[in-house]
């Protein structure tokens, strides 16, 4: 058992300096930036949205402020939850700004109530949403 | 029964037993934890997020005895905010011994990206002789990783139990990502304090 936790405690602090280190050299600071959607102004990390829109087939965004969104580990459920759903291509889970962007393949409104639910179901609170039609 | 256990927690990776008492709606949790207590594996499944039912088999390493407890863990109260999430839970276990062997507690934690605050009490009664245990733990995240990255933690943890009538106060490291968590720490009194979770 010794062995094994010493290896594991090797293998994670090793892991975790890389984490780190990747970390630090992309401060969000340096790529935070304000879009205008629907109107109103919401905060959204550009870089990373174009990362997440690279070959979507999706036809619209529901990006969702997310309350109770505080580690790694209690938000996997959301993933699981959003991609159980046929017409849900794929979800994007923000820890620092507290937002969860789902891609809808369909044109039907998307219901804020049933993303309520489901966010609700993994532990967490939505408390807005916004709509990006592509 | 010991061997089976050892499989389980060399298989797993090591997890915090009461840290996630209750997953996601249709999640499963399996958690192997080793202590100067006990060796044991631990399965819950949660029928929604409000609660969780389960099963603990273990090795009782100061009554020498195997055991196994159905336990059932219910969210009492949780507090969202922006930066934080507040957690009150209510936990249970009744032996397959009878109905003279269980135990009641409650888990409490706060939590934000950076900062871990969080306690836990719970009463046995055992055939035997009755105890209590009690623990706090604080915890700092030395960095603030992403989703799918590596998330580290340090902590200090002390308990009690009364069987051994004293206080153990040691430094713990705990690690996540994905799906896996793992938990440790050690000193001189308890030695290894370690848990593994995979959640599904």
């Amino acid at each position: 058992m010794k062995k094994i936790i010493f290896t594991t405690l090797l293998f994670f602090t090793y892991a975790s300096a890389n984490s780190y280190e990747k970390h630090e050299k992309h401060p969000h600071s340096q790529h935070q930036h304000e879009v205008l959607i629907n109107g109103e102004n919401f905060e959204i990390d550009k870089p990373r949205l174009d990362e997440f829109l690279k070959g979507l087939r999706a036809s619209q965004l529901a990006i969702v402020n997310v309350n109770g969104m505080v580690c790694d580990f209690c938000a996997r459920g959301l993933e699981k939850t959003f991609l159980k759903d046929p017409n849900v291509e794929k979800i994007d889970v923000d820890l620092a700004r507290g937002k969860v962007t789902i891609a809808y393949l369909n044109k039907d409104a998307v219901d804020f109530e049933k993303i309520k639910g489901q966010i609700l179901s993994n532990g967490q609170t939505a408390t807005s949403m916004k709509i990006i039609k592509l | 029964m010991g061997i089976f256990i050892a499989l389980i927690s060399s298989v797993v990776a090591i997890a915090d037993l009461e840290a996630r008492p209750i997953s996601y709606s249709g999640g499963s949790t399996v958690m192997a934890f080793s202590n100067e207590m006990k060796n044991a594996v631990y399965y819950h499944y949660s029928p929604s997020h409000k609660y969780s039912l389960g099963l603990e088999i273990g090795d009782d390493r100061f009554f020498r005895e195997e055991y196994s407890y159905f336990r059932f863990t219910y969210l009492v109260n949780r507090k969202n905010t922006r930066h934080s999430q507040r957690n009150l839970y209510f936990q249970s276990g009744i032996s397959s011994d009878g109905l003279d062997h269980y135990f009641l507690g409650a888990h409490g934690d706060w939590e934000t990206r950076r900062w871990f605050v969080g306690f836990e009490v719970k009463g046995v009664e055992h055939t035997s002789s009755d105890y209590h245990e009690q623990s706090y733990q604080i915890g700092v995240a030395p960095y603030l990783g992403a989703y799918g990255d590596i998330h580290s933690w340090i902590m200090l943890k002390t308990k009690r139990n009364s069987l051994k009538d004293s206080w153990s106060t040691y430094p713990v490291l705990k690690f996540f990502n994905g799906n896996f968590l793992m938990e440790f720490g050690y000193n001189d009194k308890t030695e290894w304090d370690a848990h593994l979770m995979y959640r599904f």
